[in-house]
């Protein structure tokens, strides 16, 4: 996508906006994500990147010099790094080289020891207890293990993403509003997953229950989503397809998605941009063709690209 | 020596001498003879013998007066349901109390449950409520209901009120256990897509925690309905009254008649209660 392509679409979205949404009315309900996300209140950060975007692709995270010390342990140790629209980055590195960490910074479940992170108009560190939910409401996480919930159905895990936006009353005893409710239906319909909307998760298959965690992800209408080795429990063509599913994500979305991953091979064929950790500094940062065996070695030590030794 | 089909490993190393004693030692089909294992048999045999001592339990006491049970039993016999009309009724009131009682103590279990789960709770309020709880736990239901005779009078609602506070000490405690046994991962999940605290129980707590809260809360009802029998000698409704009023005036047909009817009722509830269980999973 050229940087012309991504200007137009962030002009769209702004018009499209004013368009038809003068207040919060087109907020839920929108089968077309990218418009989708366009209807945020004027007052949210994410809107405010979006109009001052200008003609370049917004930059939806900014990292400065980020360190995350646990006691002598440098898990992050000085990493620059800007995230635009519409971006899939494949995060990789050997275990502890401090891709996880990055990923929970992001989205403030991990404080910087040093440096600035600034995502979604909102900076890190320094933001209170309401700022840092609101933080994590813009915020889709994707988990290893799907971290859904066995018992409820599809449908309910994936409004478990609206939850924050949800009137709470009403929300706590698992009353959602007509318009959240059919976009969570949309969104699992989009992912092939309609049929299964009313089934207990615990009865869906590894592909399936990752879908739903994306779906949950997509329902809170994020500025970024992050993936912590997102196909790292799924055999190797469940996973194709959950990557596939999260780069249309980036591609039609506009919505920037990092993934770590463990398989240099998904990363060269799904990524756009691959980031290489080690010891908690970027040793690579470019795009995915780039990432040569050269590179692999680099990183990981050796060069077996499916980082299995 | 070895076949194509063999498993053992090529680079086999010869056991030094500390690892065969250890096989040799390991490989004794009889049970290890550990200092700790000794204790544990030493402590228990020390209870068993301590508490028969103490509790004047005795075998030759207990066959000496066998003759003296079925002589009871023999005059209980038979019995007299000529006052059926009555016991049903007190027995539906018994049964009414459990079921009004048991909602409110589990109810308030649950509440006091969050406070007492410490994956909720911060460590002072974990603590003082796990301390209201051994509280609770250690007064018996008929010093609560005795308390609530005095409150609200003679009746039923006395005794309702005693098995809700009974509840919380029995159930309070493992409802809190069940919840603290929940997988993190899901609550991880809520946190990070900005949901607040009551949403975070209320979509990744209890909906792990709900089958095994729904079983306690099935076999405090049993309890609830048994222990309902007897809160009427303090006069706090239900059966017990009749009961004991049957046992003072030696009415044996009648005694007899009124603890037939309560074993079919536990029964039936038990089987009820089984029945709800299994199909929780």
């Amino acid at each position: 996508m050229t940087g012309r392509d991504r200007s137009n679409r962030v002009d769209e979205r702004v018009s499209d906006r004013s368009a038809r949404d003068p207040g919060h009315a087109g907020r839920e309900g929108s089968a077309d994500l990218a418009t989708a996300k366009v209807t945020l209140p004027s007052t949210d950060p994410a809107f405010a990147r979006i109009v001052t975007a200008g003609n370049r692709a917004a930059t939806v995270v900014r990292a400065r010099d980020l360190a995350v010390h646990f006691g002598e342990v440098r898990a992050l140790d000085g990493v620059d790094l800007e995230v635009r629209d519409g971006e899939f980055i494949a995060l990789l590195g050997h275990s502890g080289s401090g891709k996880s960490t990055f990923l929970r910074s992001i989205n403030g479940l991990v404080e910087p020891t040093r440096g600035t992170l600034e995502v979604a108009g909102r900076t890190l560190p320094g933001l209170g207890r309401d700022q840092l939910r609101g933080l994590r409401g813009d915020v889709g996480f994707v988990f290893q293990q799907f971290n859904l919930v066995p018992r409820l159905s599809a449908l309910t895990n994936v409004l478990v993403g609206g939850l924050p936006d949800a009137r709470v009353a009403p929300s706590l005893a698992y009353r959602f509003s007509r318009d959240q409710r059919r976009h969570a239906l949309e969104l699992l319909g989009q992912l092939g997953l309609l049929p299964r909307a009313t089934q207990q998760v615990r009865h869906l298959s590894g592909g399936e229950q990752q879908r739903v965690g994306i779906a949950r992800a997509l329902m809170q209408q994020p500025s970024i989503v992050l993936a912590d080795e997102p196909v790292a429990s799924l055999d190797p063509k469940l996973a194709g397809s959950v990557l596939e599913d999260l780069r249309r994500l980036a591609r039609e979305r506009g919505i920037p998605v990092i993934a770590s991953l463990h398989v240099v091979a998904l990363a060269r064929r799904f990524a756009d941009r691959v980031v290489a950790l080690s010891d908690g500094k970027v040793v690579f940062d470019g795009p995915s063709h780039d990432f040569t065996d050269e590179e692999v070695r680099r990183t990981y030590g050796y060069a077996d690209e499916y980082g299995t030794e | 020596m070895a076949t194509p089909t063999s498993t053992a490993p090529s680079d086999r190393r010869d056991p030094d001498p500390g690892q065969l004693s250890r096989i040799d030692e390991l490989s004794s089909p009889w049970p290890r003879i550990t200092g700790r294992r000794v204790l544990t048999v030493a402590t228990l045999v020390g209870a068993v013998a301590w508490s028969v001592d103490g509790s004047g339990f005795s075998a030759g006491a207990l066959a000496d007066g066998l003759p003296n049970i079925a002589d009871f039993l023999a005059r209980m016999w038979p019995p007299d349901f000529s006052q059926m009309g009555r016991v049903f009724a007190l027995l539906m009131e018994t049964l009414q109390m459990a079921i009004i009682g048991t909602i409110l103590g589990s109810i308030g279990s649950l509440l006091l449950a969050f406070a007492a789960a410490d994956n909720i709770a911060s460590r002072p309020v974990y603590l003082t409520a796990r301390f209201l709880l051994n509280i609770l736990r250690s007064i018996p239901e008929l010093v609560f209901a005795l308390i609530f005779v005095s409150a609200v009078g003679l009746g039923p609602f006395a005794g309702i009120m005693a098995l809700a506070l009974g509840s919380f000490g029995t159930v309070g405690k493992i409802y809190a256990e069940a919840i603290e046994a929940i997988d993190p991962k899901p609550v991880e999940a809520l946190q990070a897509v900005g949901a607040n605290k009551a949403q975070t129980i209320a979509f990744a707590m209890l909906p792990q925690a709900s089958p095994l809260l729904a079983s306690y809360t099935l076999l405090l009802w049993e309890g609830n309905v048994r222990a309902a029998t007897i809160l009427g000698l303090v006069g706090a409704g239900g059966i017990g009254l009749e009961l004991t009023t049957a046992m003072r005036m030696y009415d044996f047909g009648h005694l007899m008649a009124i603890v037939l009817s309560i074993v079919v009722m536990v029964t039936l509830i038990d089987r009820l209660s089984a029945y709800l269980r299994g199909r929780l999973t």
